[in-house]
C-alpha cells in the first residue's frame, strides 16, 4: 500500500506474544492513519468503562501516510490508549524522528496489550522485534534510559520512546518522550506504559516507503516548500518556534498570570526573544522539516550546572512563569528540564502547582498540610522541589501527581471552584476570555481541556471579508467576537483530524494553512493513489471527530460535560487587561456548533442521520 | 566541486538524508543515504556527514578491486557494484567517515553528487550544505567529518 509502512505490529505483553499482520484497507482508506486508526480500533476492541490503567487497555501508537516522507513536518505520531488521567479518550502526539523511523521499520501501527511480569523494553529492528529486560532501567529518567537502550542495541540512530520516574511511581499525567525533550504529553500516556511495566519502545528501521506518484508529489512538496518559505510567519517561527507567543499573547491580555488571576508580570523576562539573546545556540528542526522552530539552549547559571536543552515550547515556559508568578528565568529552564527528565506533562504540572499557590494564597491550604512549604507566587525554591515531589509521589507532592480533578476533590472547601481542567485535563496557558474560538475548542475537545484538537487561528485574522466568504460571519475574523465560532472550531477541529491522521505538524498545517482541502486531497493522490476530492478528505476528518465522540458518549460524556471553568465564564477579564471586561459566552457557541455538526442541542451527541452520513452506522 | 557543510546551521532534520534516498532510490527512507547527520543529542551537537571527493582519495587507493573510480566531470567517487567485493577497505581507510555501509547488500555508499546537482543540497533550506569548491568557499569551512 502506497504511503505506508504496510504492517501493524502486535505485542501482548502477558504472554509475551508478538503478531504481524497487514494493515486492513478498509479503515485507512476511512480514517488514514495516526490519531484516526488508532481511535478506530480503540472503539473497537476496548469494551467500555475499561480502566485506564488495566492490563486491557491497549497503548496504540499510529503514525499516518505521510509520515517520513519529505512534507515539512512529516514527523508525527500518536499514542493512543483510555486516560488513566481523564477516564475518556487518552491521545497524545509528538514529532522528532521516532514517527519516521516506524514508518521505515515498516510499521503503521504498534498495539501492546497486556502487562509485563518483570520491567521490560520493546526492541524493534526491521522484522527483529523483541522484548527486552528492562530491570536495570527502572527507575531512570528519560535521558538516562535513551542512551543506555542505544548503547544496549549498539546503535546511536535507534529512536527511543521512553517514560520516566514519574509515570513509574503513577502520576497520572505522564507522558511517552521521544529524542530526550520530545513529549507525547497530555492524557497519561506515559502513566499507561509504566502500568504494563513497559520502560520504552526503540526502533530502527531500514527500509524505506514508496509513494505512488513520485514525481508529483515532489512537485506538490516543492510549491509548497515556497508556500512556507514566503508565509509572513515564516521567520519568527524559524528564529522563536512557540516562544513568541509570550509576547505575543502578553499584547492581548492572554497570558496565565497567576494561575489568570492577570496583574502585572514582566513578559520581556522570560520571552522568546530573551532565551534567544541568552541562551540559544543552534535552531534545530523535526524531520525533513524547512521550519527550524526548535532551539538548543546552554543555560550559563552557577545555580544550575551543565543546564542544557532542546526547547522549551511555549506551553512549558508560560507554565513555569506566568502561571505560577515566577519571572526567575533559568530557574523556570530548570523546571523544565526536570519535567522533561521525570517524564511529565508540563501544562497540568504547572497547573497543580498554581492551583495549589491559589489555595494558598485564599487560606485554603495551611503551611502544615503543604509539608512546611512556602508556596508563594514565584517562590523558586518551592516551584524546584514541588517538581521533584510531584514526580516522586513524595510529601505534597502526591496530592497533585493525581492530577487536578482528583486533587480539588481531594482537598474540597471550595477549591473545585478554580480548578482549571475541563473532563479532567488540564487547560492549556492561553487566557480562553481573550481568544473565543479556543474557548469552545477547549470545552468540546475530544480529549478534554486542549488547544491542539482545533487551533483556529482564525480569530486572529481581522479579515471580516475572509470570515464572510469562509463561515458567512464576519465576526469570526475577531477573537473577542463568539458569533460564527461554532462553525470557525467545526472546520479547524477537522483539519486538526487530518493533521493527526496523516502525521504533519499543526504548525504548518493548521495555524499557517498551507494546504487547503482540494490541495490536501491532491497531495494524498500522489502519496497513496487513491482517487480522493477534497470533500472527501474532509468528510474523514469529521468522522474521525465523531467517532471520538462517540468513544466518549460511553462514559457519558455529553453536552453536560462540554464546559469551562467558571473563572472563564463568570469572571470578566480585570480592567487594564488589553481585553478589559471580556468573558466566554460558551452556551451560544455551544448551540451553534452542535448545529453545525449535526450533532443534538440538548445531549450534544451526534444524531443518527449523522452517522449515517459519515457512515459510522448503517 | 564537493558538498561544504556548515555545521552551526544544520537544524539536524535529516531532509538531505531523505533527499539522498528519493534520487537514488525512487522512495523516502534514510538507511540508505550517502550523507548521514551525526548528533549527540544530550549535548547539542549536529554534524552532517558526507564525502569530500578528496584530490588523493583513500578509499579508492584502498580498493582491492578496483571498483571505485573517479567522475571526470564532478570528481566523485563512483561504485562499481559488479567490480566491488564487499570487504569494506574503502570505509576503513576514509578517515572522515564519508564511506556509509548498505544495509542489507553492505555495498559502500558514497555520495556520487547526483552527476553535479546534489539533491541533499537543495533540499537543505538552513544554508548548512552548500555546493562549491574548499578554496573559493570564503565562509572557511570545508566538508564536516
Amino acid at each position: 500500500m502506497h504511503s505506508y509502512g504496510g504492517r501493524v505490529l502486535r505485542v501482548n505483553l502477558t504472554g509475551g506474544t508478538i503478531h504481524r499482520a497487514p494493515i486492513e484497507a478498509s479503515p485507512i482508506r476511512a480514517y488514514l492513519g495516526g490519531r484516526g486508526l488508532n481511535v478506530r480500533r480503540l472503539y473497537d476492541e476496548v469494551p467500555p468503562h475499561t480502566d485506564g490503567l488495566a492490563p486491557e487497555n491497549p497503548l496504540i501508537f499510529g503514525a499516518g501516510p505521510l509520515v517520513g516522507t519529505t512534507f515539512p513536518g512529516g514527523a508525527r505520531f500518536n499514542i493512543t490508549a483510555v486516560s488513566p488521567q481523564t477516564g475518556i479518550l487518552g491521545d497524545s502526539n509528538a514529532g522528532g524522528f521516532f514517527g519516521p523511523e516506524m514508518k521505515f521499520a515498516g510499521y503503521d501501527q504498534i498495539v501492546i496489550e497486556g502487562r509485563a511480569e518483570r520491567p521490560v523494553y520493546l526492541a524493534i529492528r526491521d522484522d527483529r522485534v523483541e522484548l527486552r529486560s528492562a530491570e536495570d532501567l527502572w527507575g531512570q529518567d528519560v535521558w538516562q534510559t535513551t542512551a543506555a537502550i542505544q548503547s544496549e542495541l549498539g546503535d546511536p540512530d535507534v529512536q527511543v520512546a521512553a517514560i520516566g520516574e514519574g509515570a513509574e511511581r503513577g502520576v497520572r499525567f505522564a507522558g511517552v518522550f521521544v529524542n530526550l525533550n520530545r513529549a507525547a504529553a497530555r492524557t497519561g500516556m506515559g502513566t499507561v506504559m509504566a502500568s504494563k511495566r513497559l520502560k520504552a519502545v526503540a526502533v530502527r528501521g531500514t527500509g524505506s516507503i514508496a509513494v505512488a506518484d513520485m514525481a508529483r508529489f515532489a512537485g506538490i512538496i516543492a510549491r509548497l516548500d515556497g508556500r512556507i518559505a514566503r508565509h509572513p510567519d515564516y521567520e519568527v517561527r524559524a528564529h522563536l518556534g512557540t516562544t513568541r507567543l509570550v509576547k505575543a499573547l502578553d499584547g492581548i491580555g492572554a497570558l496565565p498570570t497567576r494561575h489568570f488571576q492577570g496583574g502585572p508580570f514582566n513578559a520581556d523576562a522570560v520571552s522568546g526573544e530573551t532565551i534567544e539573546q541568552r541562551y540559544k545556540t543552534r535552531s534545530q528542526a523535526c524531520f525533513a522539516c524547512t521550519i527550524p522552530c526548535s532551539r538548543f539552549l546552554v543555560v550559563d547559571d552557577p545555580r544550575f550546572p551543565g543546564l542544557r536543552f532542546e526547547g522549551p515550547e511555549y506551553e512549558p515556559l508560560a507554565g513555569f512563569t506566568a502561571r505560577v508568578g515566577n519571572t526567575d528565568l533559568p530557574l523556570a529552564l530548570a523546571c523544565i528540564d526536570l519535567t522533561n527528565r521525570y517524564g511529565l506533562d508540563a501544562i497540568a504540572l504547572s497547573e497543580v502547582i498554581a492551583w495549589a499557590m491559589e489555595c494558598y494564597e485564599r487560606g485554603l491550604l495551611s503551611r502544615e498540610e503543604t509539608g512546611g512549604l512556602d508556596l508563594s507566587w514565584g517562590n523558586g525554591d518551592t516551584l524546584l522541589t514541588l517538581v521533584h515531589q510531584v514526580a516522586r509521589r513524595e510529601g505534597f507532592g502526591d496530592v497533585l501527581a493525581d492530577g487536578e480533578r482528583r486533587a480539588a476533590e481531594r482537598l474540597g472547601r471550595g477549591s473545585e471552584a478554580f480548578a482549571l481542567h475541563s473532563k479532567g485535563l488540564e487547560i492549556f496557558q492561553a487566557d480562553v476570555r481573550t481568544i473565543k474560538a479556543y474557548a469552545l475548542g477547549n470545552a468540546v475537545a475530544s480529549r478534554g481541556a486542549d488547544h491542539l484538537r482545533a487551533e483556529p487561528w482564525f480569530e486572529f485574522s481581522n479579515d471580516p471579508d475572509e470570515g464572510v466568504r469562509r463561515y458567512g460571519v464576519p465576526d469570526t475574523a475577531f477573537r473577542l467576537a463568539h458569533k460564527g465560532k461554532g462553525l470557525v472550531v467545526k472546520h479547524f477541529e477537522e483539519m486538526a483530524a487530518i493533521s493527526d491522521a496523516t502525521g504533519v505538524c499543526k504548525n504548518t498545517y493548521n495555524n499557517m494553512e498551507v494546504l487547503d482541502w482540494a490541495a490536501t486531497a491532491e497531495l494524498l493522490q500522489a502519496a497513496t493513489g487513491w482517487d480522493l476530492t477534497g470533500e472527501e478528505v474532509r468528510r474523514i476528518g469529521e468522522r474521525i471527530v465523531n467517532l471520538e465522540r462517540l468513544f466518549n458518549a460511553r462514559s457519558g460524556i455529553g453536552r453536560k460535560d462540554d464546559t469551562l471553568p467558571a473563572r472563564f465564564i463568570d469572571e470578566p477579564l480585570p480592567d487594564g487587561n488589553p481585553s478589559a471586561g471580556a468573558v466566554v459566552e460558551l452556551e451560544p457557541m455551544l448551540d451553534e456548533y452542535y448545529r453545525a455538526r449535526g450533532w443534538d442541542i440538548e445531549t450534544g451527541l451526534p444524531t443518527p442521520e449523522t452517522l449515517r452520513r459519515l457512515d459510522l452506522r448503517q | 566541486m564537493q558538498i561544504l557543510v556548515q555545521d552551526a546551521l544544520c537544524s539536524g532534520c535529516r531532509a538531505c538524508e531523505v533527499a539522498c534516498v528519493a534520487w537514488h532510490d525512487g522512495r523516502f527512507g534514510t538507511a540508505t543515504a550517502r550523507i548521514r547527520v551525526r548528533k549527540i543529542e544530550h549535548l547539542g551537537v549536529v554534524r552532517p556527514v558526507v564525502c569530500h571527493a578528496c584530490a588523493e582519495a583513500p578509499c579508492v587507493a584502498a580498493c582491492p578491486s578496483s571498483a571505485l573510480s573517479r567522475d571526470e566531470a564532478t570528481s566523485a567517487v563512483l561504485l562499481s557494484a559488479d567490480d566491488c567485493i564487499v570487504c569494506s577497505a574503502c570505509a576503513d581507510a576514509c578517515t572522515l567517515g564519508g564511506v556509509l555501509v548498505h544495509p542489507s547488500s553492505s555495498h559502500p555508499l558514497i555520495c556520487d553528487l547526483c552527476h553535479g546537482e546534489p539533491a541533499c543540497v537543495a533540499r537543505c533550506v538552513t544554508g548548512a550544505l552548500r555546493y562549491g569548491s574548499p578554496e573559493a568557499d570564503d565562509q572557511g569551512r570545508s566538508a564536516g567529518a
